[in-house]
């Protein structure tokens, strides 16, 4: 067997001995499992949950697309006739609550219905 | 309705208690400002008729307001402060449709003669999830607190519970409730516990908690602030992006040890299975602790700096690389690590991505570390290292017992089920969150400061804490790029830092100075 994979292998089995090395049987419990302890082992992940991500992390301008789609999703569940904009009526229905008690002054033109792009400006302060 | 005609009586009595709970501030207040010593004639204590219960499957077919008020009052320093307690629960309904979700079981600790526009309110929660937030309440920052005397395992239990010259109250009113299934809190029927066992619905019913205590108490003015722990983290990301949405303006949200996204934090996999670079500047401090690194470090946060430099620059990239190919590290990189931590050469060896479990157990030949407090330490085969977790172990008893003779001669409240400290939600959690398995609240944090460029963060971490570790802490957050709104503190002490006496005091003036700049 080449030495290349004899390394991880040699790795491996030293972590295993490491793990296994007394103290952790002799603490009387599996440091692995902590959902018995009274903050549950906090944070703790019960092994069938433990699942990769399905996405790289996103950072930086990426993230905050992220999170204006987030926000952007929001409105859009509540433009139930997809038209862009929501009533005040189509807010409250949708419990945007933000949108509820500012709806007048973000809909400056008082057209009875706002856009995501004039709710994202009015949070920001850019009226 | 079933359960709104039979709850209708307590409903009452809680607006009532409520109302008087405001106390000159609110506008309500019939109650007389009495002398305050225990016994006041002014108190009512309740006697909830209901059981509560912690199971998946459990669910109240009848809920109720009901709520004791009593009157105390806390010397600090000289300066007293007369506050009311209210015990008991408020009913989290959908925003929509009014159904009832769950009776949240908290307790508030309101000062007398505030004006409720300017006077903060503060929601305290611990994590798991499934943990009740006894832990904050009676380690934190409430009115009263256990003496624990961390590090040292020599006090006899249960600790005093002690009038705490630390509370905020001085500068907040706090409220700390408890998740559904922990505590008291439960849900109502047609809902079981195990509906509001996941991310978002539970983040939801909080919300819903939220918006109910608020107008009852008719605080939707006051300036707000939510404080999360451990998982709390997560809680308070999603629940501040859902809290603006639904137009309850933030003032600040305050992360204490949280964790912020699990496909982070290398503890809640196996070891060897994710990158534990997060990890190295608290193996280093807590070296440094015990005196095992070289050369010998005193500046805790001096080296916190070094250690973030060097993860960067050196350690951080050789472990991506080993999880890559798991190549044996060099002997000067191995040398290096076992100078800068304490930590034994074999260990890197047999794991680069060394994991805290293995450091906890492996540092000190003989010795178990505590997870949460690292300086906790307990022989192995001990009591207090049976559960692997010396720090865990050593406070249990006494914070479990104590919450429970507190709710009943204190605040003067009871019910037929005694106070649970956790639920087993943690088993059967719905994790998934924003189309991934796990939670990463990071865009919901964004989401928070989009929707509300005001909001203030503030994060508390402590040196010694093997659980969520600082540094791993601040490379997430560094994914957020520049917020002029953020604060990170780190401390001596562990995952609940405020059990270190020195530690505490710093970290209430942190957190005054924190309210003052969230409040302009």
């Amino acid at each position: 067997m080449p030495l290349r994979h004899l390394a991880p292998m040699l790795a491996a089995l030293l972590a295993l001995a490491v793990q296994a090395a007394p103290g952790n049987g002799d603490s009387g419990t599996q440091p692995e499992d902590r959902s018995h302890l009274p903050q549950l082992g906090d944070p703790y992940l019960p092994p069938a949950a433990r699942k990769p991500a399905q996405r790289p992390p996103l950072a930086g301008a990426a993230l905050q697309a992220q999170a204006r789609a987030k926000l952007q999703q929001r409105f859009a569940a509540a433009d139930t006739l997809k038209t862009g904009s929501i009533s005040l009526a189509q807010a409250k229905a949708a419990g945007l609550g933000y949108v509820v008690q500012h709806f007048a002054e973000i809909d400056r033109q008082g057209s009875g219905r706002v856009s995501f792009e004039q709710v994202v400006s009015h949070q920001q302060g850019a009226r | 309705m079933p359960v709104s005609l039979k709850r209708t009586h307590s409903y009452l009595l809680a607006i009532t208690l409520a109302l008087a709970a405001c106390g000159g501030g609110g506008g309500g207040g019939s109650t007389p400002t009495q002398p305050t010593q225990p016994g006041n004639p002014a108190d009512r204590g309740f006697s909830d008729p209901l059981a509560y219960s912690s199971s998946g499957n459990a669910s109240l077919s009848v809920a109720n307001e009901g709520a004791a008020l009593t009157h105390h009052s806390l010397n600090l320093g000289g300066r007293v402060i007369d506050y009311t307690a209210t015990a008991g629960h408020l009913i989290a309904s959908h925003p929509q449709t009014s159904q009832p979700k769950a009776a949240f079981f908290y307790v508030a600790y309101t000062a007398k003669n505030q004006d409720v526009r300017t006077r903060p309110v503060t929601f305290f929660y611990n994590g798991g999830p499934g943990s009740a937030s006894v832990w904050l309440h009676l380690g934190s920052y409430g009115p009263k607190r256990l003496q624990v005397g961390y590090p040292a395992t020599s006090q006899p239990q249960p600790f005093p519970l002690v009038d705490n010259q630390e509370s905020l109250l001085d500068t907040s009113d706090l409220v700390f409730v408890d998740a559904i299934g922990a505590g008291l809190s439960q849900a109502i029927a047609p809902h079981t516990n195990q509906t509001f066992w996941g991310v978002d619905a539970d983040a939801e019913a909080f919300r819903d908690f939220v918006t109910r205590y608020l107008a009852v108490n008719q605080r939707t003015a006051s300036p707000k602030f939510i404080l999360g722990e451990s998982y709390g983290g997560v809680r308070s990301s999603v629940l501040a992006d859902l809290l603006e949405a639904a137009g309850t303006r933030m003032n600040g949200v305050i992360l204490l040890s949280p964790i912020l996204n699990y496909y982070s934090n290398c503890a809640v996999y196996s070891p060897g299975e994710a990158n534990c670079t997060g990890f190295l500047p608290t193996y280093a401090n807590t070296g440094a602790h015990f005196r095992l690194t070289n050369p010998a470090q005193t500046d805790y946060a001096a080296y916190a700096q070094q250690m973030r430099s060097y993860a960067a620059s050196t350690y951080g990239p050789a472990v991506a690389s080993w999880l890559g190919s798991r190549l044996p590290p060099s002997n000067s990189l191995v040398d290096q690590l076992v100078g800068l931590t304490g930590a034994r050469a074999n260990l890197w060896q047999a794991n680069l991505s060394l994991h805290p479990n293995t450091y906890q157990f492996q540092l000190i030949t003989g010795t178990v570390l505590g997870r949460y407090d690292a300086r906790v330490t307990a022989p192995q085969g001990s009591a207090l290292a049976s559960e692997g977790d010396p720090s865990s172990t050593f406070i249990t008893s006494s914070f479990a017992s104590t919450i429970r003779s507190y709710l009943t001669s204190q605040l003067k409240y009871t019910a037929q089920t005694s106070y649970a400290i956790s639920s087993n939600a943690i088993q059967s959690w719905n994790w998934q969150h924003d189309g991934q398995d796990l939670p990463d609240t990071l865009p919901d944090l964004a989401a928070a400061l989009q929707q509300n460029p005001n909001l203030k963060i503030m994060v508390l971490h402590g040196y010694n804490d093997l659980a969520t570790p600082f540094h791993q802490t601040e490379l997430d957050l560094a994914r957020l790029g520049n917020v002029p709104g953020l604060r990170i503190h780190n401390y001596e002490g562990g995952h609940m830092m405020y059990l270190d006496d020195a530690s505490r005091v710093r970290t209430k003036a942190d957190l005054v100075t924190f309210y003052a700049s969230a409040l302009n």
